[in-house]
């Protein structure tokens, strides 16, 4: 137990400085509210390929598997943020900002996550024949 | 500035390291006691990712609380960018949503991605005021 919440925290860290980097970067504001949308859609993508794709693949302890997922890509990626510079942009009296906001973010993601599971599941189809339908 | 900066990744990823596992002792508890209800009185557990709605709701409520707050930066980049940043996760909440989806369960899927989305943004807000 105590090797798997090492992992979590340990490769939380790399995400959760990953993410702050890029937010110092490219900060948000009322004109510019991308980088936490690309931070999130991003990790849904890479989230998909390290549960689908690697974990399969590859011969990796799972403490590894779970450290580099819920810890690294849970981390990077972040859904309070998310929320509060919607607020932020809806008490700058923004409407279209937050719709915008809004469509990319949920839109965006989950199509990474959808397009990261067929990857995942193309790449291993060479090797297993097909179990979606299993 | 450029040492400054650093501090603020170190703060941001060390807060997040403390998120990140609490979301995933949150999400193992969660598993035992859906287990635990399943085995002492037969309920099927909801497909409704319940553990990570309430991680998220709860943690935009704190991070709305944080931010409009008057502790300092420093504090806020640990506590906001990195504790509860870490704790809530976008990546999660977008493969559970597909994987719903992909179990034909769409109702279930387009219900959770709204509530997640208003409730979240709900917190905040209220976050924000009480602050």
């Amino acid at each position: 137990m105590y090797k798997r919440i090492l992992a979590v925290a340990g490769f939380a860290f790399i995400g959760g400085a990953l993410r702050e980097m890029l937010e110092l970067w490219w900060p948000f504001s009322t004109n510019w509210f991308g980088t936490t949308i690309c931070i999130n859609i991003v990790g849904a993508f890479l989230l998909a390929m390290i549960n689908f794709w690697v974990a399969n693949r590859f011969a990796l302890p799972s403490q590894i598997i779970l450290g580099l997922g819920t810890g690294m890509i849970g981390a990077f990626t972040t859904f309070s943020s998310f929320s509060l510079e919607i607020v932020t942009l809806l008490n700058a009296g923004q409407i279209m900002g937050p719709i915008i906001y809004v469509l990319l973010s949920i839109g965006g993601g989950v199509l990474a996550a959808w397009g990261g599971q067929r990857l995942a599941d193309r790449l291993l189809g060479d090797r297993m024949d097909g179990d979606d339908n299993a | 500035m450029i040492m400054l900066n650093w501090i603020s990744v170190a703060l941001a990823g060390s807060g997040a390291a403390i998120g990140a596992t609490g979301r995933y002792l949150v999400m193992q508890i969660a598993q035992l006691i859906s287990h635990w209800r399943l085995q002492h009185s037969g309920r099927v557990p909801s497909r409704f990712p319940w553990p990570t709605f309430l991680i998220n709701v709860s943690g935009s409520f704190m991070l709305g609380w944080v931010m409009s707050s008057g502790l300092n930066t420093g504090i806020k980049v640990l506590v906001g960018a990195g504790v509860l940043g870490g704790f809530t996760t976008f990546s999660t909440m977008a493969n559970e949503i597909v994987l719903l989806a992909h179990d034909q369960r769409l109702k279930l899927a387009v219900w959770y991605g709204l509530l997640s989305l208003i409730c979240g943004v709900l917190a905040a807000v209220v976050g924000v005021k009480l602050s």
